[in-house]
């Protein structure tokens, strides 16, 4: 039984709602207290309810492209604000068209994500991970 | 039955006796003295004018609210602003208070000696959800052994923390509560405002004078605003007003009070923040009409020149008459033209009231089109604007406070009522029925509603 407290929601001016429940039905049956902020999510919402529900990770969906823009300086406005021990996930379709996903990774991981994933990906696989990185995170105190 | 309400204010001790009829509560008598320091004095003033001095067998019931000495003086700490100092000032208001500071993240030495300063009755302490950030609240804890012992800490934060507060404040007036926001979607506010209502009777009455009344009238006295919102509620949930807006403007304060929840249509719109309370109550210190008069013409600058320039005033006339009425807070219009710089005053004191109290729609423009964002309380679909208090209960002209300025400063929609009727508190008789309510809630329901249905 997990007892982190993880932040859901799909960042910016997306307001694609299917993907963002099954994660919050998945995560909660994973054992997590989910904070689900739905759609339409703004940086500094995400963060406020992180500091105030004391959350461990930040799990940022973004599905209609413009996740660039979006996710840009999450990171350190998180840093900014004090939340230093935050695993920071983002998933979905991350850019427009058909970019080569590898060259998408590389670009979230240096924005200062944790972990980059496509809309593609098991979410057994990104909670075994979520797991892992909590638990270093938890070591790393 | 008969039942004597008493409203002790700042300046005015106001009483009705009123008789149980079949239509409502009937007014029998009205009476009015200024209220005096001593507050007792007022208050038996007024309920020797009604009722004779004399005992007997047949005395009424006895309703009394108090909003003297400064009323119900409460300071707000949260620990994000948008979420758990929302959440607490929201609580402190739906408690009938009057908000004297707020505190976010962690208080400093500074935050400290500004509350020792203006030593609140009440702190209201929260931070963190249930299961949430503890580190601030313990931090803040901490810093709080340094609060004068004239105010009283009610705790209602994040539950993990609520021992450690204990704790560490242990030693000092303090009240626990349930966490005013145990969950982000859903905040809490009834623990901490029936904390409030404790700490009030316990220590607050006592302070200032009243606890004798109470031993007289063997009923205990309520802030004069919760009185107003519960009364607001009865009569939201009667139903014959549909959702509706209540303004009580006065000289140095305007409340606004807000009954109704969002329709299916309204709530499908994607929101943020906090979830907005069905009955809502907000209080502006710096709107009204003679105390307030200066601050007011400042702070609703941009309704003021609207509604100058569609009236054809001129602004230094209106400037003339904010100074008057400032350097003598007495004063009432003597003329046409003055009383049309005073009803500009009142105009721009609700629109700014009502936009502060109001949500805001964001157009953002995504993949698929324009798509609106709200956040607060969308009072564009109310159907009633009730008018109370003296500057508008005798029929202000107060739709164009709605319509002037769609928008705010931002460029964001401001979701005050379109298109409401307004009803008027001809006789200004809601503070008064409102205090009855606990005596007689049927006739006190049906006196309200039927004064204001009356053509």
């Amino acid at each position: 039984m997990n007892t982190h407290t993880i932040v859901l929601g799909v960042i910016g001016a997306d307001c694609h709602a299917v993907g963002n429940k099954i994660l919050e039905a998945f995560f909660s049956r994973a054992g997590y207290r989910v904070v689900n902020l739905g759609v339409m999510v703004s940086q500094d919402e995400f963060i406020d309810a992180a500091i105030e529900t004391g959350a461990a990770a930040i799990l940022v969906s973004s599905l209609y492209g413009h996740g660039e823009i979006d996710c840009a300086g999450l990171r350190e406005r998180c840093l900014e604000r004090g939340l230093d021990r935050l695993v920071l996930y983002v998933g979905g379709n991350l850019v427009v068209g058909k970019a080569d996903f590898g060259a998408t990774r590389e670009k979230f991981l240096a924005m200062g994500y944790d972990r980059v994933f496509p809309p593609s990906v098991e979410l057994d696989e990104v909670a075994a991970l979520l797991e892992q990185d909590l638990a270093a995170k938890a070591e790393a105190r | 039955m008969r039942v004597l309400s008493v409203d002790i204010g700042s300046t005015w001790t106001k009483g009705a006796l009123f008789e149980t009829r079949d239509e409502g509560l009937a007014v029998l008598a009205r009476a009015q003295t200024p209220t005096t320091a001593h507050l007792p004095e007022g208050f038996s003033r007024v309920e020797a004018e009604l009722v004779g001095s004399g005992g007997g067998d047949d005395r009424p019931a006895i309703t009394w609210s108090s909003s003297a000495h400064g009323g119900l003086a409460v300071a707000a700490l949260g620990l994000v602003p948008d979420w758990t100092l929302a959440a607490a000032r929201a609580a402190a208001l739906s408690a009938g208070a009057r908000i004297t500071s707020v505190f976010s993240y962690q208080l400093t030495p500074r935050d400290l000696e500004r509350l020792n300063a203006e030593r609140p009755d009440i702190l209201l302490f929260s931070g963190g959800t249930d299961g949430g950030n503890t580190a601030f609240v313990s931090h803040n804890a901490r810093v709080l052994r340094g609060l004068s012992h004239d105010t009283v800490i009610v705790y209602a934060g994040n539950r993990d923390a609520a021992a450690e507060v204990a704790d560490v404040l242990g030693d000092r007036p303090l009240e626990l509560a349930d966490n005013v926001l145990p969950d982000l979607r859903e905040p809490a506010p009834e623990s901490a405002r029936e904390a409030i209502r404790r700490v009030f009777l316990a220590r607050i009455v006592e302070g200032k004078g009243l606890s004798e009344l109470v031993a007289r009238t063997g009923s205990a006295p309520k802030p004069t605003p919760l009185a107003m919102l519960e009364y607001v509620r009865a009569l939201g949930r009667d139903g014959r007003l549909g959702r509706f807006v209540c303004l009580d403007l006065g000289g140095a304060t305007c409340d606004v009070y807000s009954h109704g929840g969002p329709t299916p249509e309204e709530a499908a719109v994607a929101t943020a923040g906090l979830p907005e309370p069905v009955t809502k109550r907000t209080v502006e210190g710096d709107l009204g009409m003679r105390v307030s008069a200066r601050p007011a013409a400042a702070a609703a600058r941009p309704w003021v020149d609207r509604l100058l320039a569609a009236r054809e005033h001129a602004a230094p006339d209106f400037e003339a008459w904010i100074d008057a009425v400032h350097a003598d807070p007495s004063r009432l219009p003597a003329d046409d033209r003055e009383a049309a710089l005073d009803a500009v005053l009142a105009t721009a004191c609700v629109g700014a009231a009502v936009a502060r109290h109001a949500g805001r729609i964001e157009i953002v423009y995504t993949a698929h089109g324009p798509t609106e964002l709200k956040r607060g309380k969308d009072l564009r679909g109310f159907q009633t604007i009730v008018c109370s208090g003296g500057f508008l209960s005798r029929g202000a002209e107060v739709l164009p406070a709605f319509s002037v300025l769609p928008f705010d400063e931002r460029g964001r929609i401001v979701c005050a009522p379109a298109g409401p009727r307004v009803l008027y508190d001809r006789e200004y008789l809601l503070p008064l029925l409102a205090n009855a309510l606990d005596a007689a809630p049927e006739a006190a329901i049906q006196a309200g509603i039927g004064r204001l249905l009356a053509p």
